[in-house]
């Protein structure tokens, strides 16, 4: 009950409008209670007493006279016409004289009104001497009767009969019978109580409409809405009423539609996340199948390796070993022919064993295979027994031959298989490539790979030789798998072409380096670091050496700690090859099946020098981890190679080193190419070196081609330097109406763009145009337009003339109407071509019919173009011409 | 005259072996699978068996478990005799049981020498 009204702010205020309704009846019946009867017998008492005065006025007179027949009648007549009216006149002594009722009279009047109060009352009155009249009300025979006593004084005018010792002669009682009066009065008041009542509950049933109306139902409609807003049904209330509850609902209105658009987007993105989520675990799924296809590959890969390990080596077997047998003439002496031809034989089988070992250990190494057994190895002895095999042959080459091993660094901590296998391909390459001279193998104790505390680690053995050499450009892909320095080479040299690619492969394992010197026709010096520390092995990731460090501190100037701290990249320590998956696009070993970092593992890898290959390097700057890893900053700028004055330079653009090194290989025996990755740089670059000619990528990341194409064209300084776009995407529309001059498609044909840069270079600028035309208004029409683009023009009609001309005006572009009349225009041609000076200046010759194939070939070779006349509308003419305008000046 | 059992089953690397070593004075006997060398084994008690590892029936290395399971084969030099060139063969073969390791290709100059050693000739 107490829930249900303070639950419901309707009911609330019911009730209170019910409690102030009822306060307001309770108020108004009792007032009607206590007042009303009362002020309704006050009126008939005062009624009375009008009453009884008047009868006492009308008796008074009959009184003195003693005229009591008058009296009698007067009494009865008032008892005729007042039923409930009884009047008695007594003497002092309570005995009735005169009465409307005549059976009273002479009978005390206490006996007739029997009550106890009046007795008393009635001789008070008679003892006073006042007429006042007393009003009393009593219940008499059960009926409500008024009682009014008037008493009767004696005056002069009574003396003569009553003598003047009385004070009061007696008293006029008149008995009002007012029960019916009373009753109506009751009634009445029992109606209004009832009116009051009914109004009351009236009130009652209306305002608890207007508050349904009003308040409850707007409410509960709201109530209902939310409740069905909170279940998640999104839907509004259409009617609602004007009031604060209107605004209520209206600003409910608003939410719901806030919250249904917002769920609307939040399960759009739920679809989408969840869409991702599927897409996601597919593709975990399919990673995780990639994955275990992948391992069983590699299983099967390790398993292949092993049967082919067998398999070619079981034939291998036969052919070697009888071979062997029928050169030691075990079944017979054989002639020398057949002795060396068996050689030949056998020594390509021993080729081709040693190329399937190679192959072996390559997929060795690369498949992770190879588990290393450390241990103490002494040095010399190892070397030792490894030139027992090459002794004879460097015996046979009259080689000198010294070992050379400094204090301290007699010990290796390193695979005796492995380190012997790095030092026999490293000796076996000195012995073959060297023909005079000697090999030194020097071992000291290294500066580099120095541990935390400075000490060192690492003994560095180097094989030094004084042979063929190798080329500076080959340097970088020695250590590459079948990378002899050229295929020429390779035939020169049999090899499989996988030593050295094993020796860093094996180097690698042993947390070393391996590094080549070398100068063509002097020799070369392979540099080796193996470990003589245990703890080597146990420290995670290549050490980066202190040397190394000095060189990135030197290049990226910083100082050189920074690149001798544990590497961290986004705030977790990382490993130096877990770099390799970096991925950054302009990273020189992006998409290279080594996948290490170049600047962090660099020497590593590729044992060459930082510094050497400056794009490369600065392609680091562009990588976001190096800049994490060893910059924290924005990249450097980088370093402008100012050309000498003399030289040639084009200007490269592409956010590809390698793309800029192809370039620099076609053209740098007629050009210096300076390259630039970031074409943010660009215009800033091409204003400082003035090339003569731009080379440019279209998709680069930041601002692309077509971008720098532009900002190209609208900068005066630099608007004129030929744009040749080369670029793996074809829009050659869009590049030349931007203003380009050439568009190579990749895969770029080098010759083809360096005779194109030759072509462009030797352009002279078209400034001045000399025509040559009869017809006047051709005439005027074409100088108008050229000179409106910003050419001189000289126009003349006359062939004689224009010979004149010419020797001393001198042009760059000649138009010449060939179709006049008398063919003087041809002679101009012949002069022209004639003289040494004009012979090279362009012609476009205009006609104005078809050209037989004769005329043709008569202009043959001496005309760029050919336009007729006749085949243009006038403003088509003038587009035609500016195109070949275009054209010549673009050198095509 | 010395006893060597040839297990093998590549006929050409038989007649090798036994071209190689007949000229020394051996008995050459060969068995071309699994079954028939611990046959034959057990037939000839030959002085020295080589034993290819990758053959038919029973490998290699079970045979000479086999074998060296056996007392009358305890002292018997067993020689893995294959192309398995991957480092942890040889490690394979020793732990069989095996007393040496020959790869294939073998040197023909210097297998009589390994074999010698094998059978204590040269004490």
């Amino acid at each position: 009950m107490f829930k249900f009204i303070k639950n419901k702010i309707g009911n609330k205020l019911m009730l209170t409008f019910m409690a102030i309704i009822f306060l307001v009846m309770i108020v108004e019946m009792s007032f009607r209670i206590y007042f009303g009867v009362a002020d309704r017998l006050r009126l008939v008492e005062m009624g009375n007493k009008e009453v009884i005065d008047t009868i006492y006025a009308t008796m008074k007179h009959p009184l003195t006279v003693g005229d009591s027949e008058t009296i009698h009648r007067d009494l009865q007549e008032i008892g005729a016409k007042y039923k409930n009216i009884n009047v008695y006149l007594c003497d002092f002594n309570g005995r009735v004289s005169f009465s409307t009722d005549r059976k009273a009279i002479n009978t005390k009047v206490y006996e007739i009104i029997k009550h106890e109060n009046f007795s008393k009352t009635l001789n008070q009155r008679l003892s006073e001497g006042d007429e006042t009249v007393t009003s009393l009300t009593y219940k008499l025979e059960n009926r409500r009767n008024l009682i009014s006593v008037l008493p009767v004084k004696n005056s002069p005018e009574c003396f003569h009969c009553h003598g003047s010792s009385k004070k009061i002669l007696g008293a006029l009682v008149m008995k009002t019978d007012v029960e019916d009066a009373y009753k109506t009065v009751i009634y009445q008041r029992n109606k209004s109580l009832a009116l009051t009542a009914f109004a009351a509950l009236l009130s009652i049933v209306i305002i608890n409409l207007v508050v349904s109306r009003v308040i409850r139902k707007p409410l509960n409609v709201l109530i209902n809405a939310t409740h069905r807003f909170a279940k998640g049904e999104m839907s509004v209330i259409t009617k609602y009423p004007s009031d604060e509850i209107g605004t209520l609902t209206e600003t409910f209105n608003y939410m719901v539609n806030e919250v249904a658009k917002s769920k609307m987007e939040l399960e759009k993105e739920l679809t989408r996340r969840a869409k991702l989520l599927e897409e996601r675990e597919e593709l975990v799924a399919l990673l995780q199948k990639a994955n275990k296809q992948l391992k069983e590959l590699d299983t099967l890969k390790s398993a292949f390796i092993a049967n082919m390990s067998h398999e070619l080596r079981t034939p291998m077997n036969a052919i070697i070993g009888y071979t062997d047998l029928l050169l030691d003439e075990v079944d017979g002496p054989l002639n020398d022919d057949q002795k060396a031809s068996l050689k030949k034989v056998a020594a390509n089988a021993r080729h081709l064993l040693q190329l399937i070992n190679d192959v072996l250990d390559i997929s060795k190494i690369e498949s992770g295979k190879i588990e290393l057994r450390t241990g103490e190895l002494d040095l010399k002895e190892l070397i030792d027994g490894i030139m027992v095999t090459f002794e004879p042959l460097i015996a046979k080459k009259g080689l000198t031959f010294s070992i050379n091993i400094e204090n301290g660094a007699e010990k290796l901590y390193a695979d005796y298989d492995k380190a012997k296998q790095i030092l026999i391909n490293l000796i076996s390459n000195a012995v073959k490539f060297t023909h005079q001279g000697g090999i030194t193998i020097n071992a000291r104790v290294s500066e580099r790979g120095k541990d935390r505390e400075g000490n060192p680690q690492f003994i560095e053995i180097s094989v030094a030789d004084t042979g063929i050499g190798i080329k500076r450009e080959d340097l970088d892909r020695i250590f590459d798998k079948f990378a002899q320095a050229d295929i020429s080479t390779t035939r020169q040299y049999e090899g499989t072409g996988l030593g050295l690619s094993i020796v860093r492969g094996l180097v690698a394992l042993h947390k070393g380096m391996v590094w080549v010197e070398s100068e063509v026709g002097k020799g070369s010096t392979f540099y080796v670091l193996l470990p003589f520390k245990r703890e080597v092995f146990e420290q995670p990731g290549p050490v980066i050496e202190e040397k190394m460090a000095d060189t990135l501190a030197q290049y990226f100037e910083v100082p050189k700690e920074i690149f001798l701290q544990e590497p961290t990249y986004e705030g977790k320590s990382v490993r130096c090859w877990d770099y390799t998956q970096c991925g950054h696009v302009n990273c020189p070993e992006y998409g290279s099946p080594e996948k290490r970092c170049w600047l962090v593992l660099g020497t590593h890898c590729k044992g060459i020098r930082i510094g050497s290959y400056p794009e490369k390097a600065d392609a680091c700057r562009l990588c976001e981890v190096v800049r994490d890893l060893v910059l924290h900053k924005e990249p450097l700028e980088a370093e402008i190679i100012k050309p000498s004055e003399k030289e040639k330079v084009v200007l490269a653009i592409d956010d590809n080193p390698d793309a800029i090194d192809l370039i620099r290989k076609y053209l740098e025996k007629d050009y210096k190419v300076i390259g630039i990755l970031s074409s943010e740089e660009a215009i800033k670059k091409a204003k400082e070196i003035k090339p003569v000619a731009i080379t440019l990528d279209i998709m680069m990341p930041r601002k692309d081609g077509w971008q720098v194409l532009k900002e190209l064209k609208e900068d005066k300084d630099v608007k004129d330097i030929p744009v040749i776009i080369v670029s793996i995407i074809d829009n050659k529309t869009l590049a030349f109406s931007l203003g380009a001059t050439d568009y190579f498609v990749k895969p770029l044909d080098g010759r083809a763009l360096l005779r194109r840069i030759k072509s462009i270079e030797t352009l002279r600028p078209i400034k001045r145009v000399f025509i040559l035309e009869r017809d006047e208004k051709t005439s005027t029409d074409l100088t108008n337009i050229l000179e409106e683009t910003g050419y001189e023009v000289y126009a003349t009609a006359n062939s004689r003339q224009a010979i004149e001309a010419v020797k001393t005006w001198s042009p760059d572009l000649l138009i010449i109407n060939i179709t006049d009349p008398d063919s003087s225009a041809i002679d101009f041609i012949d002069y022209i071509k004639a003289s040494p000076e004009l012979k090279d200046v362009p012609i476009i010759a205009l006609t104005s019919k078809e050209l037989t194939p004769e005329e043709k070939e008569a202009l043959n070779g001496r005309i760029k173009e050919i336009i007729n006349k006749s085949l243009f509308s006038e403003e088509e003419l003038i587009t035609e011409l500016k195109n070949s305008l275009k054209k010549i000046e673009g050198g095509l | 005259m010395k006893t060597i059992l040839v297990v093998d089953d590549n006929e050409d690397s038989r007649e090798l072996v036994k071209k190689i070593l007949k000229k020394y004075g051996y008995e050459i006997i060969e068995a071309i699978d699994g079954e028939e060398a611990i046959a034959k084994a057990i037939a000839y008690r030959p002085d020295l068996i080589l034993m290819d590892i990758s053959i038919p029936k029973i490998d290699g290395y079970e045979v000479t478990k086999r074998l060296k399971a056996r007392v009358d084969f305890k002292d018997t030099p067993i020689i893995a005799f294959t192309a398995h060139a991957m480092r942890g063969d040889q490690e394979k073969a020793l732990q069989a049981g095996c007393n040496g390791y020959i790869s294939k290709p073998i040197n023909v100059r210097e297998f009589h020498d390994q074999i010698k050693i094998y059978l204590k000739e040269n004490e």
